[in-house]
């Protein structure tokens, strides 16, 4: 169990929301260049770690090991079958936080130099020329921005951050203006108050999860998040603020949150969940099964939404929204 | 608890103690000594520790001040604190964090004038939150104040300042620090040894002593602290100088190793001196425990020239003036007996004579009356006259038996000896050597008691050797009281101490044909002629009986 966050970021398709406004040619196309270009860099804000394929922990990990996955599973923005999509891609680790993604031999796309950069490294290599730029930092997008010969747009709303707590919801305001003070205040990303329908509240038509462990009878004031994402620590420490008391915020590396959150001993977790799901009952199953105290007497409390921003240059790469609010790189456009 | 043990015990006080005593009144004195020499120094470190921390306190107000004044000038803090514009809000939230980064604070809010924070570098997401107290008790502060600050991860200790600026005609604080953890105290343990830690009690807390050096030099230095009130938290100085560690390992190394060389050497010498002093006061315990008045003298350790001899003498006279009182006693006894038997004799002499009485009488009658009958009487009483006649003849013998004659006159033992060993010679096969010492006094005694207490010995010595034979020795010297000393010794088959102690007994023999008497008999003679006897012997290793009699000549 690399993760609850893992399980949440790979399940696929059945998207319920409607993506920011599309061309008019393919209504699911965000740049076509003619362009054939050998290869591409691409700069993410966000940890890759392929040791933890083909389970990603990020969504940074996401998006490189989507591209390792066969095109005839991905679709586009409207459900639909994408047969010019890049790849599938072989990735090779180089080192220094950078990826080599090579099409594998009978497949099409540019080889990809993948940078995964922090947010000052991140404009150095967008100041060099970098051919895609994801990130959930606003300021970076508005900076890479910029550049004249780019395209830079908000992605989807595609993942819910939330508190996880193991004995009942937390004392807090539930109200939408709280959560939009969260996502206005708390966190640096582009982030709104986390808005529903939430897919892991409707059970219906699926089998009822199975509580496989018992939950302790006390737990630690803890708010426990992933260390490496901003978001979760962000709003962690907030939880932290307002809580008061003994509460403190956790940062725990992706395996030992992943054990910590099987426990269940902390006072909360927070956690990304993926706004949408190809399969909604088997997300629940793999949902408790990270945590089967979400079985019993524990709650989840969204919080806030957020999306990433790409900035694409034009006259180099093809890209298009995914089914589930992401984005996808096409080999050639027709 | 037996002599032994309580002499160990006292060797061991009298060695241990002392030495302890000394180790620890080196030990002390050294550590007094160490200590008071860097007592001062440790205060004098606590003195630059004092200016460093005002130092500190002096450099967050500075820091503060240029931040204040930054403040005043700063259009977009403007626009988000006093219009607020909720496009700069976030400008205001990472305010300060900011400018903690620029000025190298570690703790960093900014509160309005009703205490709420609204921007916190050390706790971003704090924002919002009322603490007003902690600008007004700054406030109050001359200098740098200790408070515990929140943080995401947890509390955390601070020194912190308060700086107000106004802004807009409206008051805002800035309270900010460096944060007092293991690295800040660090600073001031500029020594190897020297350890600082922050109390918040008011006992120096254990973690600032060393326990294995009891007596580190301990400097405290106040500071101003907050909690729900202003108190005092103390900085303690602790200095371990590692330079009494190491002497007082010498020393315990040292103490140590002159420890068990005086416990072995009091402990060896302890044992010889004992066993020297206890084994022969056992020894003569055994032998005053088998004491026998009627047995061989005691002469254990009655050579030795310290107590332990003067003890076995006197002992031994003790036993020697035991014995003649016994002898005495015996010879008022047998007086007694004597006399018993004197009017036991005289009741049978009596009783023999009544019959010849009777026929005597009734003789002179018949001779006054029928004098023709008297032959005839006679014959027919003469019977009773024999019978009467030889049973006082058998008393006379009997009771010359019973008790013998005494009479004390000078006796050559040298002549008994020799006339001893000549008629052994006669009627046994084994010689008996003599040895006679030319100046051996004559006893006082009857020679033929002398014979019949040789003849006994000599005849007891040739029935103890076994059939390869062996030797059987008369010896005459001078006995060490003037008188005449006699040793019969032989190479026989010895006696067990158990035969030993019941040697002279009456009756008491381990011969099948002996009768019991001959020890017995000599014993009674010696002691008849005011002289002793005593006997040496052990399994296999012979026996020697040794006679002293008294010299004639008296000494």
């Amino acid at each position: 169990m690399v993760l609850a966050i893992a399980t949440l970021l790979t399940t696929a398709c059945g998207g319920s929301r409607t993506p920011a406004p599309l061309p008019a040619a393919d209504a699911c196309l965000i740049t076509a260049s003619s362009a054939t270009v050998d290869s591409a860099s691409v700069v993410v804000t966000s940890p890759v770690n392929v040791q933890n394929a083909p389970r990603p922990t990020t969504w940074g990990e996401r998006f490189v090991f989507d591209l390792a996955n066969d095109t005839a599973a991905r679709l586009d923005c409207r459900g639909r079958p994408t047969p010019d999509a890049a790849g599938p891609y072989r990735i090779r680790d180089v080192g220094r936080s950078t990826l080599l993604l090579e099409p594998i031999p009978g497949a099409h796309g540019p080889r990809l130099t993948i940078h995964s950069a922090s947010e000052a490294n991140a404009r150095d290599l967008v100041d060099a020329g970098v051919d895609l730029l994801l990130t959930d930092i606003p300021t970076l997008a508005a900076y890479a921005g910029t550049r004249s010969d780019v395209t830079s747009l908000p992605l989807g709303w595609d993942r819910t951050w939330v508190a996880a707590t193991p004995r009942g919801p937390l004392s807090l305001d539930s109200s939408s203006a709280f959560r939009a003070g969260l996502a206005r205040d708390a966190v640096r990303a582009d982030a709104r108050a986390a808005e529903g329908p939430y897919w892991w509240t409707d059970t219906t038509g699926c089998d009822a999860p199975t509580v496989r462990s018992a939950l302790a009878s006390t737990g630690t004031p803890g708010v426990v998040y992933p260390r490496d994402d901003a978001v979760a620590r962000a709003l962690a420490e907030r939880l932290v603020a307002i809580l008061g008391g003994r509460a403190t915020a956790v940062g725990l590396a992706p395996n030992a949150f992943a054990s910590a959150l099987m426990a269940g001993s902390e006072q909360a977790y927070v956690l990304p969940l993926r706004r949408t799901t190809r399969d909604r009952c088997r997300s629940l199953t793999e949902l408790i099964g990270s945590a089967a105290w979400l079985g019993a007497r524990g709650a989840i409390v969204p919080l806030i939404d957020t999306r990433l921003r790409a900035v694409v240059r034009r006259d180099r790469l093809s890209v298009r929204f995914a089914w589930d609010s992401t984005i996808a790189i096409v080999a050639a456009h027709q | 608890m037996t002599f032994r043990s309580r002499l160990l015990i006292a060797f061991a006080l009298a060695t241990i103690v002392p030495l302890a005593m000394l180790g620890v009144g080196v030990r002390r004195q050294l550590t007094a000594r160490l200590v008071a020499q860097h007592q001062q120094r440790v205060e004098g470190m606590a003195r630059v520790a004092a200016q460093d921390v005002e130092r500190e306190s002096a450099s967050i107000a500075s820091r503060l001040s240029t931040l204040a004044g930054s403040l005043t000038t700063d259009d977009r803090f403007r626009m988000a604190a006093v219009r607020g514009d909720a496009g700069e809000r976030a400008y205001l939230l990472d305010w300060a964090g900011q400018a903690m980064r620029t000025t190298g604070l570690e703790m960093l809010q900014l509160q309005d004038s009703a205490g709420r924070i609204l921007s916190s570098g050390h706790f971003r997401n704090e924002f919002d939150r009322l603490e007003p107290e902690l600008p007004r008790a700054l406030a109050l502060a001359k200098s740098a104040v200790l408070v515990r600050a929140r943080a995401p991860e947890g509390p955390f200790l601070a020194l912190v300042r308060a700086e107000s600026v106004r802004v807009a005609d409206r008051r805002f604080d800035l309270v900010g620090g460096v944060r007092v953890d293991s690295a800040f105290l660090r600073r001031f343990a500029r020594e190897e040894g020297l350890h600082v830690i922050l109390s918040e009690a008011r006992v120096i807390p254990s973690e600032a002593r060393d326990d294995s050096v009891s007596d580190n030099v301990v400097a405290e230095l106040p500071i101003p602290y907050l909690t729900d009130s202003l108190t005092t938290a103390r900085l303690v100085i602790a200095y371990d100088i590692p330079e009494l560690a190491l002497l007082r390992r010498d020393v315990d190394q040292w103490f140590i190793a002159a420890l068990l060389v005086v416990v072995a050497a009091g402990l060896a010498l302890a044992i010889w001196l004992s066993r020297r002093l206890s084994e022969p006061l056992a020894t003569l315990t055994h032998a005053a425990s088998t004491i026998d008045l009627e047995g061989p003298e005691l002469t254990v350790a009655a050579s030795r020239d310290d107590e332990i001899g003067t003890l076995a003498r006197r002992l031994g006279s003790m036993s020697t003036r035991l014995r003649a009182s016994a002898a005495r006693l015996r010879q008022a006894e047998r007086r007694a007996t004597i006399g018993d038997m004197a009017r036991q004799v005289n009741h049978d002499i009596k009783n023999g004579l009544i019959p010849i009485r009777n026929v005597l009488r009734h003789l002179v009658q018949v001779q006054e009356q029928q004098p023709q009958d008297l032959a005839t009487v006679f014959a027919e009483r003469r019977s009773t006259l024999e019978s009467s006649v030889g049973y006082l003849d058998t008393l006379a013998r009997n009771y010359a038996r019973l008790t013998p004659s005494v009479a004390p006159r000078a006796v050559d033992v040298n002549a008994v000896a020799t006339e001893i060993a000549a008629s052994t010679a006669v009627a046994s096969a084994i010689t008996v050597r003599t040895r006679l010492a030319e100046s051996v006094p004559r006893a006082l005694g009857d020679p033929v008691i002398v014979r019949r207490i040789l003849d006994n010995l000599v005849r007891n010595a040739i029935e103890s050797l076994d059939a390869r034979g062996g030797d059987v020795t008369i010896t005459t010297s001078r006995a060490p009281s003037g008188g005449a000393r006699i040793v019969v010794a032989d190479t026989g088959r010895g006696m067990s101490q158990e035969e030993l102690a019941h040697a002279f007994d009456d009756f008491f023999t381990t011969k099948p044909d002996g009768t019991g008497l001959g020890l017995s008999v000599v014993r009674r003679l010696t002691s008849d002629l005011n002289g002793s006897v005593r006997v040496e012997s052990a399994p296999g290793q012979g026996t020697a009986f040794t006679i002293e009699l008294p010299s004639c000549t008296p000494s």
